[in-house]
């Protein structure tokens, strides 16, 4: 353990320059701005200063990415709250509570919550990062794909708590999830690449990509639903709903502070966990973090209608992520995550590969990085985001819908095609928003769309690798302790969860009313 | 009339003239480069490394856009369609020329392609996890004489050249072994380690920290050579077997462009490779061997291995063109 520290001392004397501490807030800005800007990935932003970083400093390029990543990782939540569009997919599920809290007035409450949230969850990671990464990588090594496959099958379940609780909205749910599992089938099958249902498409073998997919349906929808209203309120009307804002006072933040510390611990030590598994990702720990938190909350809670612990749950979860998706990488040289593997780039393009050999040979690189990682938090939080969120709060104030909204179908139609320069894209973002809108206006809620189109092919691809390895044989689900364990409690899960919804007629656990329109 | 028969005369004659001279000032402008997959990897890094160079012979930027996806096919298939102008080329990697289009249907033909050269090729290892009881290829493939389809390996893919090499291995020793396909190196590296998979056939790149850290066991170098990473681990060809896993890195113009140009990139190429700092960061950080390869002869071995790794897929059942 006093290794650690010297490391960490050894660490902090070699990567705590004002340049390595100015590449942070450089990078946090530009990762801000690119998580709040929906459509514009905090990860494309990275992809695309990676080739840049070839003539950097080793540690001022990874200090800079670093910060990009992290103030991504937060900014999603900004417009999830003041616009229900998320700026990232993993801050879709901080969307569900913020924006209603926001359209009570608390929009310096919501905003403020999902920041301590990021930065609660971002630190006990960076943490487990530091402390706990080589027992941590030997678990998640250990997962083999029957334990992967039995663990999505378990984060699937959380999407139970996103529906509805009418039979009615029950069964819509389901055929959104039947959806989102069907949408995922398309294109090259990763493991025998046969096509399935690109009808003769070359375009579609690549699969509909996963981000143009989200934002089609949570930001382009929501706009096209906006537009509709454009008409209906004059810009008084829009400005006076949201003027009111209700004051943030230190009493109600420790109020807060206090119902949500559970919420918070486990939600960052779940996204850990599920950070540190390869593929995995910020969505679907937000999603199991939010889930998990509404499963354990008592029956008069106000998810759905601005809980506080409806939005510190998704963002101290998402935010975990970001750190510990870095172990695999820095323990065994595996990147565990798109993110994770544009690190390995800068590394790489340093000419350093990272894995157990840097951390011997050079750990004052690797304890640098954590000592930047840590510093990334705090300075982002209090340097850039506080200020950040005053400005936008004031922007906000006088903004013109009828101007908003056109923008953001601009920097939407941008990120996608920044993703892969691709233009048969943008047309299947612009189906894929209007499916999202039509969906919307038969009252299907889009999260466990979302989930599903995530989570089906991870789910597909583990299964089929067991049954590779067992021969064909589904014994090898119930062999292993931990994926019988697992498969044990995703149908308790689903069982408690629909027990308890047909029970009795009102419940806590409702449909959001912007995800009914 | 005999007016504008002298202007078309001239015009026509100009335009003569102007085309050799078009190939002689060439480049012009700036070049675009598609690079098939995702930056960050080796693949990228290494072209990322020799194109200051490349830029310096020709005098004219680089312009490089990733392209990623479906195996390199949605880089070849947009250079395909542009025009074949000399203002754009695109790196491609041997399984998006040879397997690929034999294992599905594509909206290009590789072999219309204009092959401009090879900067360098892969290598692979075959491992084992550390302390696993085969300490030699014999070994394992002696267990897997005894218990048909009980050893798995891992490979980034069906149908990569990681996967078929083994096949064609297993298939020559006549056993049955298990391909496992998992998306990309790093993971199939990542499940030898986690014990759920026997053995993995790699590149060099995705193994070095593994390695080092010395949680493998090298069994044999697939490729042609040895390698500087295992110094003591023999070839498969050492081995006694009369093949080698190949795969490279080229670059290709889409048909129709005229040979100056394909020379002029070719000759960048070369320029590029001759420079001490590009071999050493190839060596010491990258681990890729750098071996040119001129059009001619890149093609050529294109076309051979069009008939070897052919007749591989034909035998796993992946062949469908």
């Amino acid at each position: 353990m006093g290794d650690i520290f010297g490391h960490l001392w050894e660490g902090a004397v070699y990567a705590l320059s004002a340049w390595n501490i100015l590449a942070i807030i450089i990078g946090y800005i530009i990762g801000i701005i690119a998580g709040a800007i929906p459509g514009v990935m905090a990860v494309t932003a990275m992809v695309l200063i990676l080739p840049y970083t070839f003539t950097l400093e080793p540690l001022f390029a990874i200090a800079l990415l670093m910060g990009v990543y992290k103030g991504g990782a937060y900014a999603g939540s900004i417009t999830a709250t003041l616009f229900n569009i998320p700026g990232t997919p993993e801050a879709a599920a901080t969307a569900l509570d913020s924006y209603p809290m926001f359209k009570e007035g608390m929009q310096k409450r919501s905003l403020e919550i999902a920041l301590w949230a990021s930065l609660f969850g971002g630190t006990v990671s960076n943490l487990l990062l530091v402390f706990t990464a080589p027992p941590l990588a030997e678990v998640a090594l250990r997962l083999g794909p029957p334990e992967i496959a039995a663990l999505i099958l378990f984060s699937l379940t959380a999407v139970i708590t996103l529906l509805g609780d009418s039979r009615m909205d029950i069964w819509k749910g389901f055929i959104s999830i039947t959806m989102g599992l069907m949408l995922a089938t398309v294109g090259l099958d990763n493991m025998s690449a046969s096509r399935r249902y690109v009808f003769g498409i070359e375009d579609l073998d690549n699969g509909v990509p996963f981000v143009l997919t989200i934002i089609a349906l949570l930001a382009l929808s929501e706009v096209f639903i906006q537009a509709e209203r454009v008409g209906s309120f004059t810009l008084g009307d829009a400005a006076g709903a949201v003027k009111k804002i209700i004051p943030y006072t230190w009493q109600q933040r420790w109020a807060d502070f206090k119902l949500c510390l559970k919420d918070l611990l486990r939600s960052s030590f779940v996204g850990s966990l599920l950070g540190a598994l390869p593929g995995i990702g910020a969505t679907t720990a937000a999603f199991v973090c939010y889930g998990e938190a509404r499963r354990s909350a008592k029956k008069n809670a106000r998810f759905g209608h601005g809980d506080p612990r409806g939005i510190a749950a998704p963002e101290a979860g998402n935010n975990a992520v970001a750190a510990s998706s870095l172990i695999p990488l820095v323990t065994l040289g595996i990147p565990g995550s798109v993110a994770a593997a544009v690190m390995y780039g800068a590394f790489m393009i340093q000419g350093m590969i990272p894995g157990p050999m840097l951390m011997m040979e050079h750990p004052e690189i690797i304890y640098g990085l954590f000592v930047l990682l840590i510093v990334t938090d705090f300075l982002g939080a209090f340097v850039v985001a506080l200020p950040f969120i005053s400005v936008v709060q004031k922007i906000f104030k006088n903004l013109n819908y009828s101007l908003f909204f056109p923008g953001v179908v601009v920097c939407c139609v941008v990120g996608v095609y920044a993703e892969e320069f691709n233009v048969f894209n943008l047309r299947i973002f612009l189906m894929l928003g209007f499916v999202g809108y039509i969906m919307r206006k038969m009252g299907m809620s889009i999260p466990p769309f979302i989930l599903a189109f995530i989570l089906g092919p991870i789910l597909e691809r583990n299964t089929r690798t067991a049954l590779l390895l067992s021969g064909d044989s589904p014994m090898i689900f119930v062999q292993s302790p931990i994926a019988l364990g697992l498969l044990i409690l995703a149908v308790g899960a689903l069982v408690w969860s629909l027990w308890r919804k047909t029970r009795g007629t009102k419940s806590a656990l409702e449909v959001p009313e912007e995800f009914k329109h | 009339m005999k007016k504008l028969l002298a202007v078309i005369t001239c015009c026509l004659a100009l335009a003569l003239v102007a085309a050799p001279a078009l190939a002689k000032d060439y480049p012009t402008k700036p070049i675009t480069a598609y690079i098939p997959l995702s930056a960050g990897g080796t693949t990228d890094v290494f072209v990322r490394t020799i194109a200051p160079y490349m830029e310096k012979y020709l005098g004219k930027p680089l312009i490089l856009v990733n392209k990623p996806g479906s195996g390199g096919a949605v880089a070849i298939s947009t250079l395909a369609k542009a025009k074949p102008d000399g203002y754009t080329f695109s790196w491609a990697n041997l399984p998006t020329l040879v397997t690929i289009p034999q294992m599905r249907k594509l909206t290009y033909n590789p072999k219309d392609l204009v092959y401009i050269g090879s900067p360098m090729h892969y290598d692979y290892i075959l491992y084992v996890k550390k302390g696993s009881p085969y300490k030699s290829l014999k070994e394992l493939i002696a267990f897997a004489r005894k218990n048909p389809g009980k050893v798995t390996y891992g490979t980034p893919g069906l149908g990569t050249t990681n996967h078929l090499g083994v096949a064609w291995l297993a298939n020559h020793e006549k056993v049955k072994m298990t391909p496992i396909p998992f998306k990309g190196n790093p993971k199939s590296v990542a499940a030898v380690l986690g014990g759920h998979v026997v053995a993995c056939n790699t590149s060099t790149t995705a193994s070095v920290s593994s390695f080092k850290g010395g949680k493998l066991t090298p069994l044999a170098i697939m490729s042609a050579n040895r390698i500087p990473l295992t110094p003591d681990t023999k070839t498969l060809k050492e081995l006694g077997y009369n093949f080698s896993q190949f795969s490279c890195l080229g670059a290709v113009f889409p048909k129709g462009t005229p040979e100056a140009m394909r020379a002029k990139i070719e000759g960048a190429i070369k320029f590029a490779l001759s420079q001490p700092d590009v071999q050493k960061k190839a060596k010491e950080e990258l681990y890729v061997s750098i071996d040119f390869l001129g059009g001619k002869k890149y093609r050529e071995l294109c076309d051979q291995y069009w008939g070897i790794w052919g007749g591989i897929l034909k035998e796993v059942g992946l062949k469908k063109y």
